[in-house]
Order: C-alpha cells, then structure tokens, then sequence
C-alpha cells in the first residue's frame, strides 16, 4: 500500500537521477572489473586492498541505507538515546579492528568466515553458522532492497514495487560485471557523495529549523523521546552495540576485507572506518527529531529521513538526499551481493556439492548466485512485511549469538565445538523469543548473552586445545595468495 | 450526506466501508505505535483521552494515509478520522501507552554491559597472549 500522496519530486526527476547513477555504477563496475579474471582478483580484489580504499570501503558498506534511513527511524521512536545508542554500531568496527589482523595472519589464504568456522570447530558448528549468516545476509539484503523502494516512493512518489526494482537490478549488475575490484571502487566514490551529503543536510537542518524550535515542539507533541529515562531506549543501547558487534564478527562482508586488505592495513582501516562512520547515525537521526517542528505527518517510521531533508531542503534538497542515500545504498548492497556469493561458493558449493571444482567454475558459479540471489532479494522485498529497524532487529538475536563463537575461536584455545553450537542455536532461540514478547529492542542482547554463558561454560567445563596452525589451509582451487 | 449524528457512530456499515481506522497495537510498550486509515479523500485525525471524544484534538489534517505516534507518555488513547466536512465518522481505536518498567530497563542494560566488557577482555587478553 503507497502511504505518502505529497512528495515533493516529481516521478520524471526521480527516474532521471535513477538512470544516470544507474549508467555511472554499471559503465564503473565494467570498467574496474574487466581484468578481474582470477578467482582471487574477482572475489578478494587480489588480495592487495591498501589502507585509503580499505578505510573507504569499510567505512561506506557500513553506512547503509540503515545508517541513512533506519538511524532516523529508531530517533523517531527512541528519542535522545535512540540516536546515540546507534552510533555505538560503530563499536563494532573498533572491536573488529584486532580481529582483522589476527584473521590475516592466523588464515593468510582464507575466503570466509566459513572457512574459519569449520577449521576451528567442525563441520556441524559449520552448517549452523552458515545457516545464521545466509540468513542474515538476506534479512540485510531484503532490508536494503525494502529502503530503495521506500525512499524513492517517499521523495518521487514512484510506486514502492518499482523503485524496488531497479535498486536491485543496478546493483546486481555492476556487481556482476566487475566483481569485488568494482564494488572497493565505487564504495570510495559513494563514500564520499555520503558523508558530504550528511554534513550539508546536518547544517542547513540546525540553521534553518533551529535547536530551540526543534527542542520546544519535540517536548509538547513527544515529550518521551527526550527522555533520557525511556525505558525502552536504556534497553536499546547495549542492543544495538551487540547486534552491530554480531554483525560484523560474523559476515563474510567483514572478512572478506579482511582478507583482501594488504597485511597491515586491516587494523588501522577498520579504526578509522569506525571513527569516520560514528558521527553519521547521530547526524541523521538528529534531522528526525525536527518531525514536529516542521508539523510534518510522517506514515511510517522509516520514511522519516528523507521526508524531513526533503522538508527542510526542498527540491534541491530531495534530490541531495535521493542521490546520497542511492549511493548509500549501492554501496551496501553491491558488498553484501559480493560477500554472500563468495559464501555460497565456497561453503555451500565447493564443499557440499561440488569438491573438485576449479577456480574458473567458481567464477561462473559466484555470478550465478549474485543473481539468484537478487531475484530472492526481489521476492522477499515485494510484500513489505515491516519496517526496516524491525526487520533488521529480527536478524539480531541470531548474528548476536554468534560474537563469542568467533572471539573465542580466534583467541581461546579452549573455547570447544559443543559451546560455540549451543550458543549459536540456544542463543538464537532465546533471542527471537525475547524479540517477540519484550521488543526488537532486546533480541540482538539476550542472543549473546545466552550464547556467551554457553562457551563459556562448555569450555571450561571441558577444555579443547586448538592448534593454531590449522587454521592455515591452503585453498585447493588457486595458487592461493600472498602469505 | 445528512451528517445527523445517529448515522456517524461507529459500528454503521455505510461509514465503516468509507473510513476504517486501524493501529499497529493495541499496547505500546516504547511510546511508539502507528495509525492507518482507508478514506476516500482527505482526512481529519482526532485524538481525545476518552471514547466520548468530548474535546478531541486534530492531529492530522492531509490526504497521507497513516501517521506514526510516537514519544507518547503512559496512558489510554482515543482516535477517529472524520472526513473534511466532519460528516462521516470511522470506527474509534484504542491505544494503550504502558512503558517497560525502569527496574527491568536497568536489568537489561546491565546484562549488556557485562556481555561487552567481557567480550573486550577477551580479545584484550587473547591478542596478548603468545601462541
């Protein structure tokens, strides 16, 4: 159902700006990807990533269309705490930062978390995993094919289904043509384009509502939401540090930078990715608290964003938006196409199904699931089932569950194959069912909770000792990387 | 079109099919809820803190077809869309504002806290820790 009938482009602007990003991504993908022929240059950008483009990229796949959209969404409903409670995702980056540098020199030829996950604890804890991460990997995609369609039927008025649509056919096809070298390349760019974007609406936001006006008019319509003793916004805090720490400990999005980056950069990319990305959450969710100083009806929580800078800003300014959260997006969503393929391949498709394949078939096989995947995505997103923050919420408890797992697998050599699955499947459970009787609010926290108690008390219980050096595995189907 | 207020209670066929109020819960626990309507044309949304609507404030005036409330304090809410004339009525919606107690909030931030410091701790001592 199409809530908004007054937005404030007209649908031939939107698909203007549509169309000539389109064309620039696909004619970039094509131009950054033509010499991406090996396996490692197609699915790790050969292995060579340096720190600028390794800062860049990590910083913009983390600024999603969640970042630009969801962070408004949870200020809106969580006020004050709301905003800040999200920035702690960046939390996230910081606490990877070690485990990148580990990750590269304990598996110098590694391709996913996956392979990670079976090496240390066995093939069962494997297909648990990689049930989580496929299925938060989806959740991410459907959430961000569901914002393209959302913020363009927001801005243009353009049906939800259509702008949908198109999201996902560019970044299908840019990410196709070139492979990992084209989304490191064009994630640089979208960077950029995202964070002038936000410090322009930010400013114009402050100069022309003003902070006076804005605090007056939240305390009268939404008192609430500047309290700081909302109960359910104290809750949100530490959530949202954890689901953001989850998602990024688990994803194959994470590792395989991890993987591609140059040794050494890994640590100081993922720092500065979380110094540049912290700041962003709190600029976008401030602009939400301007709702009712700007007597603006908003349908849905997670269309607040772009109707308050379109708002503010006017036409210009919707047009700064619809290309700054584009970009957002794309940068997003051409990762996670890349990351999950390569996933796919290797765990699901050379090891389940098809042991001797070579590199060349793995090539064809990632661009097949690159596809396969956007028309699953296109599927899932069609009905528009929820929001955004709760959709993206719901994965929570699941990648929660799996932080302790991958901590103690890379840095406790005792930490056991029984823990690591008891909390990954006990945590899960427990995390989904806190979500649906207490909130989303609360699932991503009690998932890891439950799966902290578990490793720890299996591995202490019943020590393993792990071996380091197994991590180590050559990969059969290249000549494998540099060590 | 008469307006006489017997055909504008809740409950009349006619007005049900033209204007249906709905909220996503019954019971917001976060101060947040959404209200969707179906009307023909534009919309007039009504709240009052009682079912008799006595001094009822217009919150919307517009031609969208939801609105999210949010930041609300603990309490029972009433709502109605009435069409432009305020002729025609819909159904009245019932929102019940109950915020999670803070004993609970305080719980759970605490749960978290000790989740993460334990987490830093065992990254800060694994990574010093020789092979």
């Amino acid at each position: 159902m199409d809530l908004v009938n007054t937005a404030i482009l007209s649908p031939s602007i939107g698909w203007t700006i549509l169309a000539a990003f389109s064309v620039l991504w696909v004619a970039l993908g094509w131009y950054w990807g033509r010499h991406s022929d090996e396996l490692d240059d197609y699915v790790l950008a050969g292995r060579r990533v340096g720190l600028a483009l390794g800062t860049a990229t990590a910083m913009a796949t983390w600024v999603t269309s969640n970042t630009t959209m969801a962070a408004p969404q949870i200020a809106l409903q969580m006020g004050i705490w709301g905003m800040l409670g999200y920035s702690l995702g960046a939390v996230g980056l910081f606490m990877f930062a070690p485990l990148a540098s580990r990750i590269r020199r304990l598996m110098p030829s590694g391709y996913t978390s996956g392979d990670f996950i079976r090496l240390r604890y066995g093939v069962f804890a494997w297909r648990v995993f990689l049930l989580i991460s496929l299925f938060y990997s989806l959740g991410w995609l459907v959430s961000m094919g569901m914002a393209g369609g959302i913020l363009i039927h927001a801005l243009t008025g353009i049906p939800y289904h259509y702008g949908m649509t198109v999201i996902l056919a560019i970044c299908v096809g840019y990410t196709l043509l070139g492979g990992f070298r084209a989304v490191i390349g064009t994630d640089f760019i979208q960077a950029i384009l995202i964070l002038s974007g936000v410090v322009v609406i930010a400013i114009l936001a402050i100069t022309q509502v003003g902070v006076d006006r804005i605090h007056e008019a939240v305390s009268r319509e939404r008192p609430e939401l500047l309290n700081l003793l909302m109960p359910a916004s104290i809750m949100f805090l530490f959530n949202n540090l954890l689901f953001g720490v989850g998602e990024i400990f688990h994803s194959n999005v994470w590792w395989s930078r991890a993987f591609s980056f140059r040794r050494g950069v890994g640590f100081r990319a993922y720092t500065l990715a979380g110094l540049l990305w912290a700041p962003i959450p709190i600029v976008a969710g401030f602009i939400a608290l301007a709702v009712p100083a700007l007597d603006l009806n908003v349908p849905a929580a997670d269309m607040v964003g772009p109707m308050i800078a379109a708002e503010i800003l006017g036409t210009v300014g919707a047009v700064l938006v619809l290309i700054m959260v584009f970009s957002a997006l794309s940068s997003s969503l051409d990762s996670l196409l890349a990351a999950t393929s390569i996933l796919v391949v290797e765990d699901v498709y050379r090891r389940h199904l098809r042991p001797q394949a070579s590199a060349a078939d793995m090539r064809r096989a990632a661009a097949r699931i690159i596809v396969g995947l956007g028309v699953l995505t296109w599927l899932l997103c069609a009905p528009r089932l929820t929001t955004l923050a709760e959709l993206l919420y719901f994965t929570g408890a699941f990648v929660a569950s799996t932080i302790w797992p991958v901590a103690a697998g890379l840095f406790w050599k005792r930490a056991n194959a029984a823990g690591a699955v008891t909390g990954m499947i006990l945590g899960s459970v427990v995390g989904i069912i806190s979500y649906w009787t207490i909130g989303f609010y609360v699932a991503a926290l009690v998932g890891a909770a439950v799966s902290m108690a578990c490793v720890l008390a299996a591995s202490l219980l019943a020590p393993a000792r792990f071996e380091w050096t197994t991590l180590a595995e050559r990969h059969p189907a290249t000549s494998g990387g540099p060590a | 079109m008469t307006g006489a207020l017997p055909l504008v209670l809740p409950g009349t066929p006619a007005q049900a099919q033209e204007l249906r109020l709905e909220a996503d819960t019954p019971v917001a626990t976060a101060g947040f809820y959404q209200l969707k309507w179906q009307a023909p044309g534009p919309v007039v949304l009504e709240e009052d803190d009682s079912p008799s609507f006595a001094s009822p404030r217009i919150i919307y005036r517009g031609v969208d077809a939801a609105r999210v409330m949010s930041g609300q304090r603990d309490g029972e809410r009433y709502y109605r869309i009435k069409d432009e004339g305020g002729s025609l009525s819909s159904n009245i919606v019932k929102v019940t504002v109950q915020h999670h107690s803070l004993a609970r909030a305080f719980s759970f931030f605490s749960l978290g806290a000790t989740v993460f410091v334990s987490t830093l701790l065992l990254i800060g001592l694994g990574a010093r820790t020789r092979d």
